[in-house]
């Protein structure tokens, strides 16, 4: 969402704009969890990992949500908690 | 051996039946025997787009409770005598078929053809599972656009749960201009999303709108989609081929044109 957001400050071809929706709308979809309460857990993680780590610009988290299902297929989403 | 696949996309109108027309024309070409089975009972398309509406006697709702053979309700394509359509009925609706009864009558089919193309319905009820259930492998059709784009997303979950062993893309109705533009997205982002193989993509044609206007597949013809189609069914058959360059080559009055677009 942030992402988003920050795409839509300055003109952004819509093509862009919309790879960024679909990208978020498959995670929230995946996940049964609604975009804003994506963007908050984010900042949440955030705020924690910040309170017992150092934290820097340069550095990037993100999880991995993995679910299996039947036939062993496996279904990885990654949510960007911070950078890229 | 004979293959059968499904041709799904979830969303409506981004062009199964047309693809399954194409498809079945092309491999046709290529010297197979080929049917094409048109799964969406009560909402019948393929025979119109293969201009086969005026042939029509039995159909797959008939074939399925016995009330003809099955080679009675098999109709000839007018170009190939190698390829042909068993209709769907029309007032009828899905649940006149179980998967079990569309698992027979695919086991049925399979002696006879090399290819059994089965254009599946829009959505995920009934008729889809109908037409999932008796296939081998599936070809999703999307378009670049966010919903066809989630709705495959979505499709390619449940054929997986379902087992298909083999699960292809074709992208359709691409405009080279607006993807240059970065108004659409491109081949490549579609498939980091998807990330599944791709089978095919297919350029936004009048040629295509005007063939299904005279009820004429475009495969083999001079047109782009002709040609796309064409590698499309070269590549089923295991061939290696190139995806070819979906930009049109423009005429001086089109890049002038265009050229002043970009500056205004």
């Amino acid at each position: 969402m942030e992402r988003y957001r920050k795409q839509k400050q300055r003109p952004a071809a819509s093509g862009t704009v919309a790879k960024l929706r679909l990208e978020q709308t498959l995670a929230s979809d995946f996940l049964e969890c609604s975009p804003e309460k994506l963007e908050n857990m984010q900042k949440e993680i955030l705020d924690i990992l910040s309170r017992y780590l150092n934290m820097n610009d340069m550095q990037k988290i993100s999880l991995n949500v993995t679910q299996e299902i039947r036939q062993g297929v496996h279904y990885v989403k990654t949510i960007q908690i911070k950078g890229l | 051996m004979s293959e059968v696949i499904v041709i799904t996309s979830g969303k409506g109108g981004v062009g199964k039946t047309t693809s399954t027309a194409n498809i079945g024309t092309g491999l046709a070409r290529m010297n197979k025997k080929v049917v094409l089975v048109d799964t969406d009972i009560g909402l019948r398309n393929l025979d119109v787009v293969m201009g086969l509406e005026n042939r029509i006697v039995y159909n797959l709702v008939d074939v399925v409770e016995g009330n003809c053979r099955m080679r009675q309700a098999l109709i000839k394509d007018r170009h190939y005598s190698n390829l042909y359509l068993l209709p769907a009925a029309q007032t009828r609706d899905k649940s006149a078929v179980s998967p079990e009864q569309m698992r027979k009558l695919v086991e049925d089919l399979k002696p006879i053809f090399d290819y059994v193309i089965l254009d599946c319905p829009a959505g995920i009820e009934q008729g889809f599972k109908n037409a999932v259930a008796a296939a081998d492998r599936a070809i999703v059709v999307t378009t670049p656009e966010v919903s066809s784009i989630r709705d495959a997303d979505r499709i390619i979950g449940l054929l997986q749960a379902d087992g298909l062993r083999k699960i292809d893309l074709i992208i359709n109705r691409i405009r080279m201009d607006m993807v240059k533009r970065g108004d659409m997205m491109s081949v490549e982002d579609v498939l980091d999303i998807l990330a599944v193989n791709l089978l095919g993509a297919l350029p936004d044609e009048e040629a295509i709108v005007i063939a299904s206007n005279h009820g004429e597949p475009v495969a083999g013809t001079e047109s782009m989609a002709g040609q796309a189609y064409l590698n499309i069914c070269r590549r089923l058959e295991g061939e290696k081929i190139p995806l070819m360059n979906l930009e049109k080559a423009q005429n001086l009055k089109e890049r002038l044109s265009a050229l002043f677009r970009k500056k205004a």
